[in-house]
């Protein structure tokens, strides 16, 4: 039966559907029967195929067959070279009757064996042009001669087996990318797995779509979100919502039932999915909590000695005063009015703590900065006077108006200013000046060392030989509160600069 | 008339001062009061002093040297 009468029967329906589908293997197998077809179908003693290499671009024997088959394994052929390679070389199909009769041939064929009667060599060439293999049919001396009709179908043969193998090639390494991706997803699940962290990818419905070991401890296997513990539960819908509306969201959930802490994060991926890393915390949020308790204790602790050495040296002054009144009462009054101005400066120690331990609550309203500091100069203008320092104030026809609670912003503005005194000696100068957003207020004191600078806003930290050490730190509290800020600049010896700015000042 | 001894009495808290300085005078001394610790230093240079009382940590405190 020749090809013709094959093709006619619909015999060669499989060289459209060869096994592509495991890879290589899939390629081999398919070439190997193919190869045995066409040994049989022209009656041929040998046949081989050779195929180009994708890494190398060498062309490689990736089949051979018949029974006189002499290629040894491992064979390459080189474009050019041989009968094969000069087939590859030149893209085009060769009949060779009696290759000792074609000088030209006979000159570049290196290995002429005696044995070889006739061959019929085609190349196979890709849809793109790529010459991507060859095929040799052999029928040795004594048999019959091929003709150019068998050259022919051979050719025929070969369109379809180009464009197979092509196929197959293509799949091959569709195939490969497919398990090369399969391995790189093993290798990232075990990773993931690995973590110690908790993973779950939830689809458009808040379903588990995916999950590691870790997730599957806390959700059940096969995990369900409503499984978790019911904090994370919560927690885990919340942070869904939120990511997927694009917003990375975090948080730390302390379950109070079995005293753990979750990390939580929530990230979107795709159009709706979400993934989700749970990890357990606890022990890095109990050592922080154990921390927080301990500098909370400190700061009392301070504060504990703080307030005695405050409270002891007005206490003194009263005690000693009221022994005094006792045995020397020709000097009542003036003893009297110590033991007030003592006993006020009490008052005044306790508002500080007590203002201290509260959060600070504004009420910002329309505020003429103007007005607030002269009514504060007014008030104090006799102190400045008694130590001989100037109070100097710039800008002053400026007229800005603040949003913020006038009673605290004032407090705000003595505190700096009677500091500012206090770091003065005769014949220094307090400057103030009016900005659009607050104030500043210089002066020509001792300044602030470098050290320091970081701490003055720190509470109970003074270098003042009286005082709680609250002043700045409650200054510092009330502007924080406006929403503003409070810098400081200073050189030691040439005084020091506070300035204040709030936001949502409206320039008059 | 015997000599009072004298009492130099060194604190930046007027009303301790004040306080120190009637108690003193009552009990038979002459109490001179200065508000810090250079004060003090000029007090004892230029007069003589049977006694100096102190605060330690006073204001450009210069206690310690005083002593």
């Amino acid at each position: 039966m020749t090809i013709h009468d094959r093709l006619e029967r619909h015999d060669v329906w499989w060289l459209f559907d060869a096994q592509l589908s495991d890879g290589r293997e899939g390629l081999d197998r398919y070439l190997v029967t193919l190869l045995g077809r066409c040994i049989e179908w022209f009656a041929v003693s040998g046949a081989s195929m050779f195929l180009i290499d994708d890494r190398s671009g060498e062309y490689r024997l990736a089949c051979k067959g018949g029974s006189d088959s002499t290629v040894p394994e491992g064979s390459k052929i080189v474009p050019g070279r041989g009968i094969a390679g000069i087939c590859i070389e030149t893209r085009r199909a060769m009949l060779i009757a009696d290759p000792r009769s074609e000088p030209e041939l006979a000159e570049r064929v290196t290995e002429m064996r005696a044995e070889l009667g006739t061959a019929i060599v085609v190349p196979l060439i890709a849809p793109d042009g790529e010459v991507i293999g060859v095929l040799n049919l052999a029928r040795k001396a004594g048999m019959e001669p091929f003709s150019p009709t068998d050259e022919q179908h051979v050719e025929s043969l070969c369109a379809v087996i180009s464009l197979a193998v092509n196929n197959a090639r293509q799949m091959a390494r569709k195939v490969e990318a497919l398990q090369e991706t399969d391995r790189e997803r093993a290798k990232l699940k075990a990773i993931v797995e690995s973590l110690g962290v908790g993973m779950l990818v939830t689809d458009a419905g808040g379903q588990i779509a995916e999950s590691n070991g870790a997730a599957n401890e806390l959700f059940g296997n096969p995990p369900k979100i409503e499984n978790g513990p019911e904090p994370l539960v919560r927690t885990i819908r919340e942070l869904r919502q939120q990511a997927k509306l694009g917003k990375g969201s975090h948080r730390i959930v302390h379950d109070t039932v079995a005293n753990q802490y979750w990390s939580i994060v929530c990230t979107k991926i795709g159009r709706t999915g979400a993934v989700t890393t749970i990890a357990d915390v606890s022990e890095h949020e109990q050592g922080r909590h154990e921390l927080e308790k301990v500098r909370y204790l400190a700061e009392i602790g301070k504060m504990t000695a703080a307030i005695a050495h405050e409270i002891r040296n007005p206490l003194t002054g009263i005690q000693s005063a009221a022994q005094l009144v006792q045995e020397a009462p020709a000097q009542a009054v003036e003893l009297g009015r110590i033991i007030e101005v003592e006993a006020r400066k009490l008052n005044e120690l306790c508002n500080e703590f007590l203002d201290f331990s509260k959060p600070v609550l504004v009420r910002p309203q329309q505020v003429r900065l103007r007005d607030l500091i002269s009514t504060v100069n007014r008030h104090h203008l006799g102190e400045f006077d008694a130590v001989g320092v100037r109070l100097v104030v710039q800008n002053r026809n400026s007229d800005p108006i603040l949003l913020v609670d006038a009673h605290r912003f004032e407090q705000v503005y003595r505190n700096l200013l009677l500091n500012a005194l206090q770091a003065s000696s005769e014949g220094g100068t307090v400057t103030v000046r009016l900005t659009n957003e607050g104030f500043s207020v210089m002066d020509t004191g001792h300044g602030i060392e470098t050290e320091n600078k970081d701490k003055i806003f720190t509470p109970f930290f003074t270098t003042k030989s009286r005082g709680s050490g609250l002043g700045l730190s409650i200054v510092s509290k009330i502007v924080l509160a406006h929403g503003g800020e409070i810098a400081v600049s200073s050189e030691v010896g040439q005084g020091a600069n506070f300035e204040v700015r709030v936001p949502s000042a409206v320039a008059a | 008339m015997t000599v009072k001894p004298r009492i130099l009495v060194a604190d930046d808290e007027p009303n301790i001062r004040r306080i120190l300085q009637v108690a003193f005078e009552r009990v038979g001394y002459e109490p001179v009061c200065v508000e810090d610790g250079s004060a003090a230093l000029k007090a004892l240079s230029s007069e003589a002093f049977d006694c100096v009382l102190t605060d330690v940590t006073m204001r450009g405190s210069m206690a310690i040297t005083c002593l």
